[in-house]
């Protein structure tokens, strides 16, 4: 394993450009053509930039409220969605007007909180408050499998890089294992430390999931709250051995007022990368490779991440934050009178050419 | 006789020291409390039986969560609104029960009052937020105890149901005597040793009340009357308290009615609620914490709201199944409300500008949506309704005259509510 220094020079992410929005965004995602930055806004719009200039497209609409859930189908022009009125869509993502390919209105009742396409492009998976997870066709829009045995909000879901396996996360920190296929449940996980009950409130979650590239460990991202209300807790991930089912790694970043991992994704070479995002102005956005103590990249210079997209072979990243400084006072209003909102400027970065930092 | 196992004044934690200890601090009818203006007012009102149940819900709750969704708006965060039985009128998807019983409700959308912070924003908005005099008012429930009395049930006027320990709450009472404070029943249960041990016959209990009356005579003889009128008063309310042990008695609860109030603290303790109404308890306080969302709003109301909803349609249901929602107001409260724009945590921040509050019975209009805020809930678009104009409100239909009924201290006439504030005529039937 490279030391710490080797590590930096080759992933070490310098920020190359800003998008500032006039709004908050919910999710990101870069296109495996690496044509296109696609993010879901409160608005019910997919809002797109060209990353050859960053120039921004007309936003899709057809979404209702928060639209916090992306995947591109790898490989292909595609793009899944899914919004917190149940709707899920599938359009093509290039051009000013890209076509509407199919839609399922209420694929969840309610807030659809995960959405993954499987490796080879045939299936997406949701998952929602409705506690239910659902397998559709990634072609036809046509459910496959609806699964339920989740008792609570189901928050998170992602495919095994095998394709045959699908992982649910739910709000009170169980993770079950489907067979993708069959819609069959395999076994469970238990991640129930990113979950509590402070006085009335249950607080917490398994807010992001993803497995390995070499498949053999599982990351489940959320806090070990402390406190409900006005939350506090510590990020963490829970890293599982799927072999054997056991949790192999507690990684903790930061403290109480620093909160929630909020997103993170695994890099090909094997580490992940994961933002977080706490009390207004708490952020962190790191990298760690799993069996390491601590990740060997941190920064703390974006307030509040709230999501993350890489494009490895073209050496992105893309994190969504919160603008660093808040709007002051609850009633603050702009120079014309108006109620002002709070923003989420996009952060590009550009990790090292490999040839170069050798 | 042996009187060796007659009890220790220390051993009457709650129904002896503390409520006495309260009261004879400050005393009964001393100088600069209140006195009723006019008997004959005070008769006609008491005359009219009207009760109240006051759920208080601590922190400020979300009125994009609940009573005024903004769905798919910038601010109107990720919640469906729905409909309800009141063709026109929208609640959150947050509250489908709640929403089936709307026909019951009036909803206020157009809240504006005057402060942002929990520890001034509480007393105020529970006091009513008058004109400041210099005296401190008392809490809504110190004076529908002052004004309504126990109706005859023997019962203390004024009780709190919240988490926690039990108490007595003398501070809400302000400028009225402490007698009107609330007993309260940390999270239900009754006081400590209102269950007299078995070991005291019913002729030994006879007697020790008879020792205690003669004591606090002989104690009063000479000083003023109100010095054995508190002592007087609260073993006479701990004593009726004693002989209805059943409204504490849990095992006695339907379970169906346990099963559609939830088994949750709010369920628990608005179910009890109910059952103290229909023992005659004037007002009933029930009061949940931790709604403060600065942070995960939205998970946060998506855990809470629901239990709210379930337990509050509940209440309403019952209270109108049983006749009592004409007598009984219902009203749901918060200091203040939660700001449209999302903060860096997805939360809410504090939001007296617009806000909302519902309500019900008592001679209120039912199935109605007063008042307004814009399309995205930053202000309020109608004429704004501050909490003195509630008072007027729900005094009027208590039975109360804000117009004409006055507290005097120190013979100064006060009137009950914000004097430069109205009862909501649409409010009323």
């Amino acid at each position: 394993m490279p030391n710490p220094k080797e590590l930096l020079a080759r992933y070490q992410p310098r920020e190359a450009h800003v998008l500032r929005l006039d709004s908050q965004v919910r999710s990101l995602r870069l296109s495996p053509c690496g044509r296109l930055l696609a993010a879901g806004d409160c608005l019910g719009r997919i809002r797109r930039w060209q990353t050859d200039d960053w120039a921004e497209l007309p936003p899709l609409a057809g979404h209702h409220a928060w639209v916090d859930n992306l995947d591109f189908a790898p490989g292909g022009e595609r793009l899944f969605s899914a919004d917190s009125w149940g709707q899920l869509r599938c359009c093509d993502y290039l051009g000013d007007h890209p076509a509407l390919r199919w839609q399922a209105e209420q694929a969840h009742d309610g807030w659809v909180r995960g959405l993954a396409v499987s490796p080879d492009g045939k299936l997406v998976a949701t998952c929602g408050n409705d506690q239910q997870v659902a397998l559709w066709s990634a072609a036809k829009g046509t459910l496959r499998h609806k699964l339920a045995a989740h008792r609570v909000d189901v928050y998170s879901v992602c495919f095994h890089p095998d394709g045959r396996r699908l992982y649910s996360g739910d709000f009170k920190g169980q993770v079950i294992e489907w067979d993708a296929q069959r819609g069959k449940q395999l076994r469970r996980l238990d991640a129930g430390a990113l979950f509590t009950v402070s006085k009335i409130q249950e607080v917490g979650g398994i807010r992001t999931l993803a497995v390995s590239p070499d498949g053999a460990t599982l990351a489940c991202g959320g806090t070990e709250p402390t406190q409900g209300s006005n939350v506090r807790g510590i990020p963490t991930v829970l890293l599982f051995d799927l072999q054997t089912g056991k949790q192999t790694q507690r990684l903790q970043y930061g403290k109480v007022n620093d909160v929630f991992v909020c997103q993170l994704a695994f890099h090909p070479d094997g580490f992940f990368a994961l933002v977080t995002s706490g009390q207004p102005k708490q952020g962190k956005f790191a990298y760690h490779f799993p069996g390491d103590a601590q990740p060997f990249f941190e920064t703390t210079e974006l307030p509040n991440c709230h999501a993350l997209a890489i494009d490895a072979p073209r050496r992105r990243m893309a994190v969504a934050a919160t603008q660093r400084v808040a709007v002051a006072g609850e009633t603050a209003l702009d120079e014309n009178g108006n109620y002002q909102d709070n923003s989420s400027p996009i952060h590009l970065f550009e990790l090292p050419d490999p040839n170069a930092a050798v | 006789m042996n009187y060796a196992h007659l009890c220790k004044p220390w051993e009457h934690a709650l129904t002896r020291r503390q409520l006495f200890g309260s009261l004879a601090g400050v005393g009964l009818g001393a100088a600069g409390l209140a006195r009723l203006l006019q008997p004959a007012a005070a008769a006609e009102i008491k005359a009219r039986r009207k009760q109240v149940l006051f759920i208080w819900i601590d922190g400020g709750m979300s009125q994009l969560e609940t009573w005024d969704p903004k769905p798919n708006t910038r601010f109107g965060g990720p919640f469906r609104a729905i409909p309800t039985s009141v063709p026109g009128i929208h609640i959150s998807e947050l509250m489908p029960r709640t929403a089936q019983v709307m026909h019951h409700l009036a909803i206020v959308r157009s809240l504006h009052t005057q402060d942002n912070s929990h520890s001034a924003g509480v007393p105020r908005v529970q006091r009513g937020d008058p004109k400041n005099r210099g005296v401190t008012y008392p809490f809504m429930g110190s004076a529908v105890a002052y004004w309504l009395g126990d109706g005859g049930s023997g019962l203390p006027p004024y009780v709190s149901i919240r988490p926690g320990g039990g108490g007595f709450a003398h501070a809400d009472t302000g400028f009225l005597s402490p007698k009107y404070g609330a007993v309260v029943f940390g999270d239900g249960k009754p006081p400590a040793n209102m269950v007299r041990p078995k070991e005291i016959s019913d002729d030994d209990d006879e007697l020790r009340n008879w020792l205690r009356a003669n004591a606090v005579e002989r104690y009063a003889a000479g000083r003023r009357p109100t010095a054995a009128e508190a002592s007087n008063y609260v073993h006479d309310m701990a004593r009726t308290l004693m002989q209805r042990e059943e409204l504490f008695d849990t095992n006695s609860l339907d379970r169906r009615d346990v099963e559609r109030y939830g088994s949750h603290q709010l369920g628990r303790h608005l179910l009890q609620a109910r059952k103290m109404l229909e023992a005659g308890v004037t007002f009933v306080k029930v009061s949940t914490y931790g709604w403060d969302t600065h942070g995960d709003n939205f998970n946060g109301h998506r855990s809470l709201v629901p239990q709210l909803d379930q337990a509050f349609a509940a209440v309403v249901e019952d209270l109108a199944d049983r006749g009592m929602l004409d007598d009984v107001l219902v009203i749901t409260l918060s200091e203040f409300g939660r700001t449209p724009r999302i903060n860096g945590h997805v939360g809410r921040d504090h939001w007296p500008n617009a806000w909302s509050v519902a309500m019900a019975g008592a001679g209120l209009q039912r199935g109605i949506a007063v008042g307004h805020t814009n399309a995205e809930g930053t202000d309020v678009a109608s004429d704004p309704l501050d909490i003195g104009h509630l008072f007027h409100t729900w005094f009027h239909v208590l039975g109360i005259d804000p117009t004409s009924t006055e507290y005097h201290v120190n013979d100064q006439p006060l009137p009950v509510a914000h004097d430069e504030m109205h009862a909501i005529d649409e409010l009323l039937v």
